[in-house]
């Protein structure tokens, strides 16, 4: 199955006119696994969903599915089912007919197709509303049945465009789960396109970061988190403070770099650097702790506080530290209640010097740095 | 999204389909009107058509001392019967819209107010005369009721008979559109006004009637090119005794005058452009359907 | 207004009157004429009524002095007819042509607007003229048909502008993905979702050929259609025999609308509820 369910993605690129909605992109997506596409509106995640799934062709390069070049194959003949964004079920069809159609048109006999479709319907418990029409459901049975229907065919990859984004929070966090686990039973590669880093960094086995039109950084959740490729990735991904320096001094890999604001970070940097270099680098927010003065050498920050928001298990400071992006510091809520800040005050906070990660990639954009 | 996809494809397949619109409307209507244009040009002895440059069409029309006056009678009709339908597509928009609560109730009066559209406006014109004549449905109740002592004539066979008609098949144009911009105004900009404190005759004047701009012009254009273009109803409803252009150019053509009757139509369509632009200069239609 | 709702004030029943008489001003006219239709034989255009009988009715069928009101009738039919079925198809079509941007787009919006601006009669005359020029004679089915054709289509064409603004094109994408064909795609997805849609502009398709008088006075040739008729006879006939065919042309006018709405409320009553 995992073979024939892998994805390859050859220096495709999807001209509208002058602009390129997506350029030059290789990806491979392997079998059997759960894909999240991620980035902000107009990135080019959807557009290139949709070439996979065939309502696109692309302007230049391939696209293979299972090894088979599909890409000037028609929609609906190359394994792959879509599921809308808005669900696109159709209006005046029974969920019972929603679900056969895919076998309607493949010629299946009337009776046969109807078993398999409450088979289906069953399988995401809606065979209680098999004769009712899609308007008379709430947008969680919607999006079951949209589901259902695309599965019906049995494809080799199910893609879904953000999914959950109709739904309310209680509703995605419950189908967000349904998903993952209807992806391990199936075992077929799931491509998700979504805006919302938590839902990548849940469901996906591989993420893939895009902006304008390229893949910023495709990886395990783990590692996108963890070891963003480039400024805006840390940013778009959230839960880290990208920091930039000129490097100061270097001995085999490790460096001293020092910030604008006057504090000096141990940074790994590896081969190919010298003095001089300006680079970028982030430090998880977490992991940070509030400290006194006398123990600012390295591997710190001192500023004002501008603003404090309790989060339940942590507390949320922003520091101006004197450079254009607050400093963000999740602090363990009982250490902060023990010493609690004012919005005005001066606090120094430090880390371990493991925590900084070199930044490789320059796209420095900001991205969409919310953190819902 | 979607509407971009299958670009090479698409086109093509969107010519196939408009294609036969396209084939329909060109020889129904882009070479007709051609041939009329050209036709204002020709020659005539009143028996054949010679198909010789000429100016003296337009000439004897423009010369003529009626001209002006079937001009001004025309937009005369047209002007009082604008206005009065705008009144009345207002007020009961404005009623079916703010007064009437149900949603069902609502679309279920506009329907009652539309109904007649799909119905013979010949027939609806004629089912004026029993009200009007002399010896009409009004000339007995106001001489029952004492408030005259002889029929009044006024009634049938006047201009106020041709307006009273064209109020009577036209205002349907005013109120669809000015509905259907008046129900697209959002509830909470009127409670915010009312917040602010702002009477109803202030929300009125002030709110609805701007954000009703683009149904009030759509409506205008309804009524005006309707009035403009008739003939039938003006030659019935004033007895032969009043005419418009439209009318003028019909009796040009009995006459078999056809390039004096194209000279003239060509003429009135230059005005009826002229007041659509006028009435588009004011409101971008196009813009604000698109919303 | 959700202080209209609170309560009904002043304004409110002065606008209720004012729309109450709004409606018998659109609909009295009409029903005195019905009534008069049925006006006794010595009766007269006008109240009293003299006896209630289908005398005027009788008196259409049977006697000469109306002319060929039947063929009229039947060539009206048959000209409705065709101008739905030909407005339908090449509406359809049209309408989701336009949903692209393509070359010539707004040539032909505005040939369409332009025929509905110009004053019937004009067209007409065109059309007529082109026929003369061209050596073809005039024809109620040929020259007449293509004279209602360039009423009806233009309609037909906003109106479905209006019914594809409600149709998400992703529908058809659902229905591609899953395998379907062009041709099955259009008569699975596309064709039963804009169903009722498509009976409205059936509906001003006949209707609005039916009624149609101004364009076709100067194309349908010898052979009149029934408005053109009723149109002569308005200064020609003053007995009863008017109104009754009025309520004859009214009646059919009626029964089509009526089946219209009927045929779209079935059909969206059955998708809004469980079959």
């Amino acid at each position: 199955m995992s073979e024939q369910s892998r994805i390859d993605i050859q220096n495709v690129t999807k001209a509208y006119g002058a602009t390129r909605a997506v350029n030059e992109v290789n990806l491979r997506i392997e079998g059997g696994s759960y894909c999240c596409m991620i980035g902000p509106s107009g990135c080019g995640k959807t557009t290139l969903l949709r070439m996979i799934a065939g309502h696109e062709e692309p302007s230049s390069g391939k696209i293979l599915i299972g090894g088979d070049d599909v890409t000037t194959k028609g929609t609906g003949s190359r394994g792959t089912a879509l599921m809308f964004q808005n669900y696109a079920l159709f209006p005046h069809l029974s969920l019972t007919d929603n679900v056969a159609f895919g076998l309607k048109v493949k010629g299946v006999a009337k009776e046969v197709r109807r078993e398999k479709a409450r088979e289906m319907l069953d399988r995401v418990q809606l065979l209680h509303l098999a004769d009712r029409v899609p308007s008379e459901l709430s947008g969680g049975q919607q999006q079951r049945v949209a589901l259902a229907r695309a599965l019906i065919t049995n494809p080799k990859v199910l893609l879904l465009d953000e999914p959950l984004s109709a739904l309310d929070e209680f509703l995605r966090l419950k189908m967000r789960v349904e998903l993952k686990r209807l992806q391990n039973e199936l075992g077929i590669t799931f491509i998700h396109v979504t805006h919302t880093q938590p839902e990548a960094i849940a469901l996906a086995d591989q993420v893939v970061v895009m902006d304008h039109g390229i893949v910023e950084q495709a990886a395990s959740p783990n590692e996108v988190y963890n070891r963003p490729h480039s400024p805006y990735v840390a940013r778009f991904m959230g839960g880290q403070n990208v920091l930039s320096g000129k490097i100061e001094s270097l001995s085999s890999g490790a460096a001293v770099v020092m910030t604008p604001n006057g504090f000096r970070h141990d940074l790994k940097v590896g081969l190919g650097f010298s003095i001089g270099d300006l680079v970028n680098f982030v430090v998880r927010r977490d992991h940070i702790h509030l400290t006194d003065v006398a123990d600012l050498r390295r591997n710190c920050a001192t500023g004002r506080v501008i603003n404090v928001e309790y989060q339940g298990t942590f507390v949320k400071l922003a520091i101006d530290t004197g450079s254009r992006e607050e400093f963000i510091a999740y602090i363990n809520d009982q250490a902060y209640f023990a010493t609690p800040k004012a919005v005005g005050d001066v606090v120094n906070v430090k880390w371990g010097p493991a925590l900084n990660h070199l930044l490789l990639g320059t796209n420095n954009s900001t991205g969409n740095p919310s953190e819902d | 999204m979607s509407s971009r996809s299958n670009s090479a494809g698409g086109r093509f397949s969107s010519y196939l389909q408009v294609a036969p619109m396209a084939l329909l409307m060109f020889t129904l209507v882009g070479i007709p009107l051609v041939i009329v244009v050209l036709l204002s040009f020709w020659q005539t002895d009143g028996i054949t058509i010679y198909r010789e440059f000429t100016w003296s069409n337009y000439a004897s029309v423009l010369n003529s001392p009626v001209t002006l006056a079937l001009f001004i009678k025309t937009i005369k009709f047209a002007l009082i019967t604008l206005i009065i339908t705008t009144i009345i597509g207002f007020t009961c928009s404005y009623f079916l819209v703010f007064y009437v609560r149900n949603l069902k109730l609502q679309i279920g009066l506009l329907l009652v107010c539309t109904i007649p559209f799909w119905t013979s406006d010949v027939i609806r014109m004629v089912s004026w005369i029993p009200f009007l004549g002399r010896e009409g449905i009004f000339n007995s109740i106001l001489m029952r009721l004492g408030l005259i002592s002889h029929p009044l004539s006024v009634l049938l066979y006047s201009d106020f008979s041709v307006v009273l008609a064209y109020v009577y098949l036209f205002t349907l144009f005013m109120i669809v559109p000015i509905f259907n911009s008046m129900s697209k105004i959002n509830p909470n900009i009127i409670e915010a006004a009312r917040d602010a404190g702002a009477s109803k005759w202030m929300i009125l004047t002030n709110l609805i009637v701007p954000l009703c701009k683009t149904g009030i012009a759509l409506g205008s254009i309804f009524v005006v090119t309707l009035v403009m273009g008739d003939f039938f109803v003006v030659n019935v409803m004033s007895g032969g005794q009043s005419a418009s252009v439209v009318s003028a150019m019909k009796n040009n053509i009995d006459q078999l005058y056809y390039p004096q009757a194209a000279a003239m139509a060509i003429l009135l369509v230059v005005l009826v452009l002229l007041l659509v632009t006028a009435i588009l200069r004011v409101v971008d239609i196009r813009r604000e359907l698109a919303r | 207004m959700s202080q209209a709702s609170r309560k009904r004030g002043f304004e409110f029943y002065v606008l209720a009157a004012f729309f109450s008489l709004f409606v018998l001003f659109l609909y009295g006219p009409m029903l005195v004429i019905f009534i008069l239709s049925f006006q006794g034989p010595t009766g007269g255009l006008t109240f009293p009524m003299r006896g209630v009988s289908l005398h005027w009715f009788y008196d259409l069928m049977t006697s000469g002095r109306y002319g060929d009101l039947g063929g009229a009738l039947s060539r009206s039919m048959i000209l409705g007819g065709l101008s739905m079925l030909i407005t339908v198809i090449v509406c359809f079509f049209a309408g989701l042509a336009f949903r692209r941007r393509f070359w010539g787009a707004s040539i032909i919006f505005y040939l369409c607007i332009i025929s509905l601006v110009v004053p019937g009669i004009l067209v007409g005359l065109g059309i007529s003229q082109t026929f003369q020029i061209l050596g073809l004679r005039l024809y109620w089915w040929l020259s007449g048909l293509g004279a209602h054709l360039s009423w009806t289509l233009p309609f037909g064409l906003l109106i479905m502008f209006a019914v594809l603004n409600r149709f998400d094109s992703s529908w058809e994408e659902a229905a591609r993905d899953a395998g379907a064909s062009a041709w099955k795609t259009l008569m699975y997805v596309t064709v039963p979702i804009l169903f009722p849609g498509l009976i409205a502009v059936a509906l001003f398709g006949f209707t609005l050929s039916y009624d149609e008088m101004p364009r076709s006075i100067l194309t349908v040739g010898g052979s009149n259609t029934l408005p053109i008729e009723i149109s002569n006879m308005t200064t020609t006939v003053t007995t009863p025999a008017l109104y009754a065919i009025g309520t004859v042309t009214s009646v059919i006018s009626l029964l089509v609308i009526g089946a219209a709405f009927a045929s779209i409320s079935i059909i969206q009553k059955r998708r809004a509820r469980a079959k």
